[in-house]
């Protein structure tokens, strides 16, 4: 009997603390930001975009994403930007992967510039894994 | 009972004919001359880890940061004339620094912001065809590139980079930097200059 009340409590005290698991956190707070991000699997371990602008500077675009980790793991994420010109076509060979730690509870911004006026778009293409 | 043997006996090399067909349907080659699958061909974008000396990544985000910097700054704003000059290194290791301004300049170049005119390294060839065209009485006088009409370049990039290195019985730590900076040719002054840092630890 004892044993089943101190499960019980175990079971409410997981569910209710809060502390939830890195698969349940989307890797972007809104759908507008999510729109604008390639992430591959569902999730990036607990890290989520939580801030995403972008302007036009000496007629190149510029584009700053903030990333959180929410949880208190360490997170490897790597990350790339695509440009896309006004058809939608690639501008650019691509970029190189990016490699970037996110320490727990840690927020960091990423940048990227487009490789001349011809891009119009972008996507953010990001991968995580536990550090 | 003799005769059920020799009907399972058939149905049993029938189907081992079907599973040896369908096996051998499966095996297509592909178009490569390789035989053993020991060399493959990956992603050049990828992040490479295998040591921790100078990389292909490296190389790709010192490059893309300086180009994504320049291209920010309005020094651009009116497509001017540059030209390469050379990048120390500084670090305790061989890094082809030409192959980093290499990539820098095709990005630059592609993105229509610049013009690039030769370097010191380049300008022999250039001489020798300008002197063929000229001097050598083989070509008719329209159409013939003219001597003395070349773009002087108004800013050169130039740069260096250094290595930190340090280590103990486990670890291995390398900070690398590359600092590329934009000179003014006839005023001599820096109008634009960036630096990328690079940490990569390795456990022995």
């Amino acid at each position: 009997m004892i044993a089943k009340w101190i499960a019980t409590i175990t079971f409410i005290a997981a569910t209710t603390s809060g502390a939830a698991r890195a698969a349940d956190i989307p890797p972007a707070v809104s759908p507008g930001i999510a729109a604008k991000l390639m992430v591959r699997g569902t999730t990036l371990e607990g890290v989520q975009v939580v801030d995403l602008r972008s302007q036009r500077k000496n007629d190149v675009m510029v584009v700053q994403a903030e990333l959180m980790n929410v949880k208190e793991k360490d997170v490897r994420v790597y990350y790339r930007f695509r440009w896309t010109d006004a058809a939608g076509m690639q501008v650019g060979d691509g970029e190189v992967w990016k490699p970037l730690v996110v320490l727990g509870k840690q927020s960091l911004f990423i940048r990227g510039t487009a490789y001349g006026p011809q891009a119009t778009d972008f996507r953010i293409e990001m991968s995580a894994e536990e550090r | 009972m003799k005769r059920i043997f020799v009907v399972s006996k058939t149905i049993g090399t029938f189907i081992f004919a079907v599973m040896i067909l369908s096996a051998c349907q499966t095996k297509l080659s592909q178009p490569t001359v390789s035989l053993a699958r020991q060399v493959s061909y990956g992603d050049s974008k990828a992040v490479e880890t295998v040591t921790n000396e100078f990389g292909s990544t490296d190389l790709q985000m010192i490059a893309e940061k300086m180009v994504g910097s320049l291209l920010e700054d309005p020094i651009l704003a009116n497509r001017p004339t540059l030209t390469l000059a050379g990048v120390r290194n500084k670090t305790s290791e061989y890094i082809d620094t030409k192959s980093i301004m290499n990539t820098i300049q095709t990005a630059l170049v592609k993105s229509r912001k610049v013009k690039m005119t030769r370097s010191a390294d380049e300008m022999q060839q250039g001489v020798d065809e300008l002197q063929r065209q000229n001097q050598s009485g083989l070509y008719k006088a329209q159409g013939k590139a003219k001597i003395g009409n070349m773009t002087a370049a108004k800013y050169s990039l130039e740069g260096e980079i250094v290595s930190i290195v340090k280590q103990n019985a486990t670890t291995k730590d390398v900070f690398y930097k590359m600092t590329l900076k934009l000179y003014d040719i006839e005023e001599g002054s820096i109008e634009w200059q960036e630096e990328k840092e690079i940490r990569k630890t390795s456990k022995k």
